[in-house]
């Protein structure tokens, strides 16, 4: 069985959607590979990470999971080869949250592999399309957030605003605020990008 | 005789004291783990993956950092999306793009790819926030004391830090609104501090256009503006001079003030803090009816509104109401301001 496939397994229980037989071929995985056991872990913690809430490990073992698949047998098998938890969560769009999974699942072993393991993982999670940069505009949770998906970036993208943010980051003993811009900087989408630089600005004139 | 009233007031004052106590009881503690975080992020070799999510978004980088002889060298990429790539050496920021995109200049990036809390002014008796130590967590596989930065009141966001227990390395960070919810967070996913960084990993990967920035430069060419730009200078700070300011959240006071002296930049730059956040306010006339807006990219906010043929922008780590009544407390007068406010002058 493909790595692929166990994490497929690992997802269906961790959604609670994994039949009987599924269930004791996975607790098997576990109690034979280390590597599954950690998957498993890694899986919990990339769960917490998207639901943002305090990082923790899931008390639950797989074990107990399993144990509970096998007492209801009529569990239903999957309807989807994609993971709930990785479905949008409060907006959270399912591309990013698989980049997201992708690093996580990626522990390259030296410092010459860090450097070639930019995320191969992400091929294996099958409901990838493309990475997702538009993001839903209402998650009903947080207005602050709402407010943002409309008019996210958009400071950015208006060349006076965008003087006032960098301007702002010069001042402000707050680092975290250059780190904002450099975050934009390598993470924003080509279109934006063509957007901010459809008057390119030359060096020293701001 | 001591009345019971007076008994009951000092057991009032007491109390209020006792409280007092305890709101900065692990303060010093707290600003020793920051001071060392802050030179922990500067100062140690490290290489890492993290994820940093705000706005619904979640952003993976990775970011290698090296400090020795040649200074301070960092690389900071992007693990998804389109190759972009921000190496720092020392003073000079080199932003490598894809050869498909435009070129956006930007003359004031910051000189810093890594986030760090400043520690100045935010442990002292006057500050509106609470300092705790917390517990401590695993953390990409390392041990993590966890500090609260909760703040007093809804004006400000707070914050929660976790940094590795014997090098102070921020691993984890939150930033926190005032219901609790997590406005931005940045967590290691993986990380190796203290190993040697090599050459290769400070290396651009893209194969890209290059575009190199000196912060160091820019300020010097901004130097050189500020005699050109005297009389415009001039010409708008006299009409700033009629603004005053009026009913600041509390905590926040006004640290600097300046006329940005590059050409065609016709506004007022005001700084204002709370020793933690920082918000800047921008004046400048409007032939247009200003319309109200508001933006946001994680923890920094932006609102703009119009007052008397003016648009008055704030911009800041703060929420939203603060930055807007921080824009709604600068007050244009006809020369006869209220005997309580404070001139910009």
């Amino acid at each position: 069985m493909s790595e692929k496939n166990i994490e497929q397994h690992l997802s269906a229980m961790m959604d609670d959607e994994c039949g009987a037989s599924e269930a004791r071929f996975i607790l098997k995985r576990y109690s034979q590979c280390a590597e599954t056991r950690a998957r498993w872990s890694r899986f919990h913690v990339a769960r917490e990470v998207l639901h943002g809430s305090h990082l923790r490990i899931e008390a639950m073992t797989l074990t107990e999971r399993v144990s509970d698949a096998l007492k209801n047998e009529a569990a239903p098998e999957r309807q989807s080869m994609a993971p709930r938890w990785l479905r949008p969560v409060a907006g959270v769009a399912v591309a990013a949250s698989v980049a997201a999974v992708a690093v996580m699942l990626t522990q390259p072993a030296t410092p010459d592999q860090a450097e070639l393991a930019v995320p191969n993982s992400l091929v294996s999670l099958p409901t990838v399309e493309q990475p997702v940069t538009t993001l839903p505009a209402t998650n009903g949770r947080r207005p602050q957030a709402q407010l943002a998906s409309a008019t996210n970036r958009s400071a950015m993208e208006d060349p006076r605003l965008r003087e006032y943010v960098l301007r702002h980051n010069r001042v402000a003993p707050n680092a975290r605020s250059g780190f904002t811009q450099y975050v934009y900087f390598v993470t924003r989408p080509a279109e934006q990008a063509e957007q901010a630089t459809a008057e390119p600005k030359q060096e020293g004139t701001p | 005789m001591i009345s019971p009233r007076a008994v009951l007031k000092l057991g009032f004052v007491a109390l209020s004291l006792v409280a007092s106590g305890a709101v900065f009881a692990d303060a010093g503690s707290v600003k020793i783990w920051l001071d060392k975080m802050a030179r922990a992020v500067e100062s140690l070799d490290y290489r890492g993956d993290f994820v940093y999510m705000h706005d619904d978004r979640i952003e993976v980088m990775r970011i290698v950092h090296r400090y020795g002889e040649a200074g301070e060298q960092e690389r900071l990429s992007s693990l998804n999306g389109a190759p972009r790539e921000v190496i720092r050496d020392n003073d000079r920021v080199t932003c490598i793009l894809p050869e498909d995109e435009s070129v956006m200049m930007e003359t004031y990036l910051g000189d810093a790819l890594f986030p760090t809390i400043p520690v100045e002014q935010m442990v002292d008796s006057s500050s509106r926030y609470e300092f705790k130590l917390g517990g401590t967590e695993r953390i990409a596989g390392l041990t993590a004391q966890m500090i609260e930065i909760t703040p007093l009141d809804g004006l400000r966001f707070g914050y929660r830090l976790w940094l590795e227990e014997e090098s102070a390395m921020l691993l984890k960070s939150m930033v926190i609104d005032a219901d609790g919810e997590a406005v931005e967070q940045l967590l290691f996913t993986r990380i190796d501090i203290g190993g040697p960084i090599r050459d290769v990993e400070l290396k651009p990967r893209t194969r890209g256009r290059k575009i190199e920035i000196a912060t160091t430069a820019m300020a010097e060419v901004e130097q050189d503006t500020d005699v050109a730009t005297e009389t415009e200078g001039q010409q708008i700070s006299a009409q700033v001079a009629r603004w005053s300011i009026s009913d600041l959240p509390a905590g926040f006071k006004l640290r600097s003030r300046e006329h940005p002296a590059d050409p065609g930049s016709a506004y007022e730059h005001l700084v204002f803090t709370d020793g933690m956040a920082t918000v800047s306010i921008y004046l400048e006339p409007s032939e247009q009816d200003v319309t109200e807006q508001r933006s946001a990219m994680g923890a920094m906010n932006v609102f703009t509104t119009g007052q008397s043929g003016w648009a008055v922008t704030a911009v800041g780590e703060a929420p939203l109401p603060t930055l807007e009544a921080i824009a709604r407390s600068m007050r244009l007068s006809n020369d006869s301001a209220g005997a309580e406010e404070r001139r910009l002058e």
